[in-house]
């Protein structure tokens, strides 16, 4: 993948060398990558909501339900920092339990449609013939289901509670990994290298799995991380919809359509939530072009 | 070009059996009984055994034609919605055809809109964005474009609402039947599919002003709006096309959300309502109705897209 730069750096330092010289540059360039993909500002915003996220617990000044009918209505102050809703409860605590349970989903549904649709993808980009015609012919009805249609669906047939509603979103959105794997797989396969692999007698998951897979990894992993961007926004627009978790959950899609009743006299309720979302949303989003500059230099530089 | 036009239209025939199938299988076979869903809606919450013995059950069954093998039962479902038979509402006992097209107008005229308001921010940004790139304006707009690809419609419409409606109240929030009071709800549906067309043109225009043709534009002397209406334009608009048609899908779900933010009727707030109250036949319906909608939508782009392309018009 770096080659022609190894090479580039090399000779304009003066220093002639030759094809076999590369794999000893290579450990020297691998670390500064990771150091200036942890370093990048969407990296540590990201970690931030994370952290936030995991001590959710700690940090909350109030409980996640922890009903305060004197306090109701309050405007954002120092006590409440993102004011209360009509229970009296604090939307700042409630915000971070929702942060929690927004990233589970999300990842939750990228990691089940990054599972099927990778397997799938390489089997059908790699065995090609019968399995692909099958796959993609599934694959294109899948896609015809405009959105979140299929996830709405899915919850509809399922029940709507928060465990579907993470299948849902999460076999929606299979067809997109597996189109991206099978069009990877494709090339990958007519490579020497596995050709070489199948002349020898290497089984063929043996082969998808050692020589096909390391090769899709680094694309599968940007665009899972953009996945579960799209994931967590879904999932939030189906709780909204009252399709996901049940009140008294703090969910942030729930809290946004909680506000929507006060809106006039409480902004705050809905405000907040919804800004968590676009503020986690954004985040993972330019974390993910970071690692596509970090992964694929090639991609980033077009 | 026909014959390929003739594939086109044909691929959609698998396609529409893939889909209807889908939703009948999710449906029919996946989820509880629907007998046992049936005795349970109309009994009214009593334990279904109290009101229904096993003959009744038998007898429904029987009378459902759910007694058929899986094939028979698809296939007659197919053929009774070919004749605009989507059978009858748990619920309401309603027929499920005459819901959704007392709905579907509603929806319709919504993402309809809101792919306008898509299409008229998206392109004109686009185009301003495209014509400086790097500049502080081009560098505005493309935060803009990410903000609104990243905020979630559902409270994107209710912060509209706030500042648009409440606090500078410029737009009507309700009512249905005033033509204004579609504004805000498309501005809504249409701010996601915005961004992206804009970002979209704005990366197309900005290439295509580098081209040798439009620099050939210029050493002939063309005024600067001459290249950009007979030279630019055409080129950067033609993709744009393919993007309205993947955006029309967002929009029909979109219309989903912002029929419930807006409290507007819709088939949406249809569907989501027959969904909580585990409304089957309604669901199939309305599933099986969006998702027509869209593949015949991008039918039409697709075909458009054809006419309007000479490079694929006479190949």
């Amino acid at each position: 993948m770096s080659q022609p730069q190894d090479m580039m750096a090399d000779m304009q330092d003066g220093t002639p060398t030759t094809v076999l010289a590369i794999p000893a540059t290579r450990p020297r360039r691998r670390k500064p990558v990771w150091r200036r993909l942890l370093l990048s500002p969407s990296a540590i915003a990201l970690i931030i909501i994370v952290l936030l996220a995991a001590f959710a617990g700690v940090i909350a000044p109030y409980g996640e339900a922890q009903i305060n009918p004197v306090a109701a209505l309050e405007p954002p102050s120092f006590a409440h920092l993102m004011g209360t809703d009509t229970f009296g409860r604090d939307i700042f605590s409630r915000v971070l339990y929702g942060g929690r349970l927004s990233l589970m989903i999300g990842c939750s549904a990228a990691a089940i449609g990054a599972t099927i649709g990778v397997l799938v993808g390489m089997a059908a980009g790699y065995f090609g013939g019968r399995i692909d015609s099958i796959a993609m012919r599934i694959i294109d009805v899948l896609l015809a289901f405009p959105g979140t249609l299929l996830a709405i669906v899915i919850v509809a047939v399922l029940g709507p509670n928060l465990l579907n509603l993470v299948l849902a979103v999460g076999i929606a959105s299979v067809p997109g990994y597996a189109r991206l794997v099978r069009s990877l797989s494709l090339s990958i396969r007519e490579s020497d290298y596995v050709t070489a692999a199948r002349a020898t007698g290497v089984r063929s998951w043996t082969i998808i799995f050692r020589h096909v897979f390391p090769n899709l990894r680094n694309s599968v992993i940007v665009y899972a991380t953009l996945n579960i961007a799209t994931a967590i926004l879904n999932a939030a627009g189906l709780g909204f919809l009252g399709l996901g978790s049940k009140p008294p959950t703090a969910e942030w899609g729930l809290m946004v359509a909680d506000g929507r009743e006060t809106l006039e006299i409480a902004w705050w309720i809905t405000a907040f939530p919804g800004l968590s979302i676009l503020v986690t949303t954004l985040v993972i989003y330019s974390f993910g072009e970071t690692l596509t500059a970090a992964l694929d230099p090639r991609q980033s530089r077009q | 070009m026909t014959r390929y036009a003739l594939w086109r239209i044909g691929a959609v025939i698998p396609v529409l059996l893939g889909v209807t199938f889908a939703v009948f299988f999710m449906l029919h076979v996946l989820p509880l009984d629907p007998i046992q869903v049936m005795i349970t809606q109309t009994s009214s919450g009593q334990a279904p055994s109290a009101s229904a013995t096993e003959q009744t059950i038998a007898n429904l069954r029987r009378e459902l034609g759910l007694d058929r093998p899986l094939y028979v039962q698809y296939a007659s479902f197919l053929f009774k919605g070919l004749s605009g038979d989507l059978g009858i509402s748990f619920r309401s006992h309603q027929p499920v055809v005459d819901l959704l097209l007392a709905q579907y107008p509603y929806t319709i005229r919504l993402a309809l809109a809101g792919l306008l308001c898509a299409v008229v921010l998206g392109t004109t940004f686009g185009i301003i964005a495209g014509l400086m790139p790097g500049s502080l304006v081009d560098k505005f707009l493309l935060l803009v474009a990410t903000l609104g690809i990243a905020a979630p419609s559902f409270w994107l419409g209710l912060m509209l609402i706030y500042f648009l409606a409440i606090v500078f109240p410029i737009f009507p929030v309700l009512g249905v039947g005033r033509p204004e009071a579609i504004l805000l709800p498309a501005l809504t549906l249409g701010l996601p599919g915005a961004a992206i067309i804009a970002r979209l043109t704005r990366s197309n225009l900005a290439a295509t002003m580098k081209e040798d043709f439009i620099v050939t534009a210029r050493s002939k002397g063309l005024s600067r709006r001459l290249i950009l209406l007979k030279h630019a334009l055409p080129n950067v608009l033609l993709p744009v096309l393919t993007v309205i048609g993947l955006q029309f899908g967002n929009l029909m779900t979109g219309t989903v959300i912002v029929e419930t933010v807006f409290s507007r009727p819709g088939i949406g707030r249809l569907g989501v309502d027959a969904i909580l109250q585990s409304d089957y036949p309604i669901v199939q319906g309305f599933a099986v109705v969006l998702a027509t909608t869209y593949v015949f939508v991008n039918l039409i782009i697709d075909l458009a897209y054809m006419w309007l392309d000479p490079r694929i018009r006479y190949a």
